[in-house]
């Protein structure tokens, strides 16, 4: 007895190990942004990957900046916003990407890199959809006049109540300078320049009192419903999730800012190539009918022109999302698309003089 | 005449016309959108726009390009005009205008491509210059190289320099109302329906490229609600005013700083690189000086973007280093720094209306004005910027306001100066057309050209006999007297000697008889003979005192119908 159970535990210990190798060996762990926005990948992306190849996908919690690259615990994959990606790649934090070999075994219908729209395919990564951050407010506050544009976010007399920001000096730069009147054309060339800077501070400063910071996207249409914010700062997915479970918030198109998120392979050490997992994880959530999943459950715009054609009803709701997209014709009239090569070269400086203002008082 | 030979001869003209004005609207455009491109591009590698160099993450470099650049691209500039260019100087407006008042064909291909070459490295590596000038020489270019076919079309020259220019305008401000004017105001300056037709299709070609086919960006977008107050009309034209007298300021130290470029024992050289040195030095502090300044030109219509000092510091400072740069040789327009010193003025204007108190509309109208009344006495051309500030900004309240304002400044500063910038150069330069493109004309024959040498010369020691004969030879009715050098005396006529006892010729000559120089102009000379009788005049010239050759009035006579009759079929002309 003693004898077997002495056996039984080393059968336990071996199969332990011995799985433990397998799962090694057949699960990717994907670092991606959580919320609503992790959900609508997990049911059109990684379920069906887990499905089809049998690997497991574990998601880590990603925050934006290239600061997890340094740490220890590094994802296989990672689903990072265009200038993180820009300036990961640029500190060799990041795998160059063979495209050949991702979109190779893909070319069915299409030419596949013909198909993904200009400059989407990155030394270090693909661009896989276009996301929009924008500013959405509380129906109920705002019961009379409406806020349409981006200079009403900034005018707390006329439409009184909490604004939410991303405490990051991204997005509200651009915006408080467009609300001082720049075309939005001009925005990025104005912001370059010392006084272009000194007058966006300015207008930020005017509603200094006002602003809750937000750090997690999630936070935003949270903010927004338990009613401590009149306005919020936010992802438009994220805001449209929150609106088909009723939330009573509206976005203003005006002054929205497009930008890409980008499928990347950080660099391990030791690691020379990238893995061979990773690539197949990158090949199928970058196909165009995984792409238009997506894009049916949240809408995010695809980066394959295929896909995007083929977008049509919502998964569960059956209204047609092609006109939810960022890039949809009727909420381009105003629209940024981000810099993300000045975004990325700029951020020391930026993130100097945000600090410096935020603790001025 | 058939009636047949009339309709074909219309339809080939309508034709022709009509093929050069598409021409030169495409290929003008397309050059003026590849100068702006090479511009932006040069400007973005050189670390001369705000947009790279805040992109860039060495100070040092920063440092480095900000004083050197200008200064290399002065180098470079200087080079190119002092060994690639006949003309040794840039080109501009002034070299069209003169080619088309005067019907002369436009300095050599080769100069002028140069000129434009100088221009482009002038303006990316940060010279305090503009680019319509360049950009408006060009389209003059093209037209002059296509006016030169054998087309067998009267004026053919003048006007496809006219639509070259209109397209260059007409694209650089997506304005092609102001393109047609601007060729008619300043390059023509007069209408006929043969200029007019062709400049309005070059126009409206030039106009399809920049905003259709390329969809470039505005110059700038305003947003303006209107006029909120009757009395600020009083104000706008009172900025006028003012603008008139900066406007002036600004043409007379252009001038200044020409004149005392011309005085200095440099190498023409190296001139404008001494001006690119300057313009780092001030930009190390300033960064706003450097180039175009598109991004100082759109902070001035936001409300507190600049404090008075900041604004008074900039525009004294771009003033002096524009004024420097084009003093000091560098290639490159008046038009664009006018128009950002014009704008920052109006900005100014409008902060110290402020400190009185009194309401008014916002700045946006105030710099828009300023803008416009402080360019438009210098490129002489009041219509244009008051359809430019129509066509770019769409709005109507802001076009009154601004009109107001240029009238005002440009009677203002014609009293004051003259007609344009361009004029006055020209003036300097011996093309006059203050008094009208008749006298510019005249003023530009020399009376060398029209010399007989077919005339009774009279030696001082000839006897009055032989004297006779001489003239009976050839048949003139009087002769002119030189001594044995050959250096002029005196004019004789038959009926002084006729009859009189033998005595020296030179007891009956008379020396009061107009006498014109190698100098005298078609103009001069007719102005010289006023109440003059007789049949011809003598030349002399004016260091030597000798006798060049002899005039007949009936020459300059015949001349001067001539070319009155060119000019009156000209601006005549249907097509």
């Amino acid at each position: 007895m003693k004898r077997f159970k002495c056996f039984s535990l080393l059968v336990s210990v071996a199969v332990i190990l011995v799985s433990n190798n397998l799962f090694a060996e057949d699960e990717i762990t994907v670092a991606t942004w959580g919320g609503s926005y992790e959900k609508a990948q997990q049911t059109a992306l990684f379920e069906p990957f887990e499905s089809k190849t049998g690997v497991l996908v574990n998601t880590t919690r990603y925050m934006g900046g290239t600061d997890v690259l340094k740490g220890a615990l590094l994802p296989d994959v990672m689903d990072m916003a265009l200038e993180d990606a820009l300036l990961a790649c640029d500190q060799n934090l990041l795998h160059r990407i063979n495209m050949k070999s991702i979109v190779k075994t893909d070319v069915v219908e299409f030419k596949a890199k013909k198909d993904f729209v200009e400059n989407a395919m990155l030394p270090c990564g693909i661009a896989h959809l276009s996301f929009s951050t924008l500013i959405a407010y509380d129906d109920r506050v705002y019961s009379g006049e409406k806020p349409q544009r981006i200079k009403d976010f900034f005018d707390t007399k006329r439409f009184p109540g909490k604004r939410a920001l991303h405490k990051k000096p991204s997005e509200i730069l651009e915006w408080a300078l467009i609300a001082e009147g720049v075309p939005v054309d001009q925005v990025y060339d104005l912001l370059s320049t010392e006084r272009g800077l000194r007058l966006a501070f300015r207008r930020l400063d005017s509603i200094r009192d006002d602003i809750i910071w937000w750090d997690n996207p999630k936070q935003a249409a949270e903010l927004l419903v338990s009613g401590k914010a009149a306005m919020a700062s936010g992802y438009n997915g994220r805001f449209f999730n929150a609106q088909l479970n009723g939330a009573p918030i509206t976005m203003i198109w005006d002054a929205q800012i497009i930008d890409w998120n980008v499928w990347v392979i950080p660099k391990r050490e030791g690691n020379k190539k990238p893995s061979k997992l990773s690539y197949d994880f990158i090949r199928f959530v970058t196909q165009t009918e995984n792409m238009v999943k997506l894009a049916e459950i949240i809408p995010y715009g695809p980066s394959r022109k295929s896909a995007l054609k083929r977008i049509g009803l919502h998964a569960d709701k059956g209204f047609s999302m092609r006109d939810h997209l960022p890039t949809a014709s009727h909420h381009l009239d105003r629209a940024i698309f981000r810099d993300a090569k000045w975004y990325a070269n700029t951020l020391k400086l930026r993130n100097s003089r945000f600090f410096d203002w935020l603790n001025k008082k | 005449m058939g009636s047949n030979v009339t309709f074909y001869r219309v339809g080939y003209q309508i034709t022709v016309l009509t093929l050069v004005a598409l021409t030169l609207g495409s290929i003008a455009s397309l050059a003026a959108i590849a100068f702006i491109e090479g511009v932006d591009w040069l400007n973005d590698v050189l670390l001369i726009s705000p947009r790279s160099r805040i992109q860039n993450q060495y100070p040092l470099l920063i440092t480095v390009a900000t004083v050197l650049v200008p200064a290399l691209g002065g180098l470079v500039v200087g080079i190119l005009l002092q060994h690639f260019s006949s003309e040794k100087r840039p080109l501009g407006p002034p070299d069209a205008i003169k080619a088309v008042q005067l019907r002369k064909p436009l300095p050599n291909m080769r100069a002028g491509i140069t000129s434009t070459l100088a221009s482009l490295v002038a303006i990316g590596s940060g010279a305090s210059v503009g680019q319509y000038g360049p950009m408006v020489y060009m389209g003059a270019i093209a037209g002059n190289f296509v006016g030169r076919l054998q087309s067998n079309i009267p004026n053919i020259q003048t006007i496809a320099i006219a639509c070259g220019v209109a397209a260059a305008i007409s694209t650089a401000f997506n304005a092609p109302i102001a393109g047609l004017v601007f060729a008619h105001e300043v390059i023509l300056r007069h209408y006929s329906l043969q200029a007019f037709a062709p400049t309005t299709v070059a126009s409206a070609t030039g106009y399809v490229f920049s905003n259709i086919i390329f969809e470039r960006p505005s110059l700038f977008l305003v947003n303006f609600e209107g006029v909120s107050f009757g009395y600020e009309f009083a104000l706008f034209a009172l900025v006028g005013i003012i603008c008139a007298f900066v406007a002036v300021f600004f043409m007379r130290t252009i001038t200044k700083v020409s004149k005392f470029s011309a005085s200095l024992s440099i190498s023409a050289t190296y001139k404008p690189m001494i001006a690119g040195l300057i313009v780092g030095i001030v930009a190390l502090q300033l960064p706003d000086v450097l180039g175009i300044g598109k991004e100082a030109l759109r902070f001035a219509t936001i409300e507190g973007a600049y404090s008075g000092s900041e604004l008074l510091l900039l525009l004294s400072a771009k003033l002096l280093l524009t004024a420097i740069c084009i003093g000091f040789g560098f290639a490159g327009g008046v038009f664009s720094p006018s128009l950002l010193i014009g704008i920052l003025f109006g900005a100014l204007c409008w902060t110290l209306l402020e400190l009185t108190g009194l309401p008014n509309s916002g700045v946006v109208v105030y710099a828009i004005c300023a803008m416009m009344a402080l360019t438009s006495p210098i490129i002489g051309a009041p219509l244009t910027t008051i359809l430019i500030v129509f066509e770019l900004t769409h709005n109507y309240d802001l076009t009154i306001a601004a009109m107001v304002s240029v009238v005002f400044a440009n009677l203002l500063a014609f009293r004051l100066h003259g007609r344009s910038i361009f004029d006055v150069v020209l003036a300097n330069n011996g093309v006059d057309l203050s008094s009208g493109r008749d006298r510019a004309m005249l003023d530009n024959i020399n009376i060398l050209s029209l010399k007989t040498n077919d005339y009774a010369n009279i030696k001082a020691d000839q006897a009055l006999d032989d004297a006779l004969k001489i003239l009976k030879k050839k048949s003139r009715s009087a002769g002119v007297i030189t001594d044995d050098e050959g250096q002029y005396i005196g004019v004789v006529r038959t009926i002084d000697i006729i009859g009189e006892k033998p005595q020296k010729i030179t007891n009956l000559m008379r020396t009061d008889m107009p006498v014109l120089n190698e100098d005298t102009s078609l103009w001069q000379a007719m102005s010289a003979l006023e109440g003059f009788i007789g049949e011809a005049v003598p030349i002399v010239d004016s260091k030597t005192n000798k006798l060049i050759g002899m005039i007949q009035e009936s020459e300059l006579i015949t001349r001067y119908q001539k070319t009155a009759n060119a000019l009156r079929s000209e601006e005549n002309e249907a097509v």
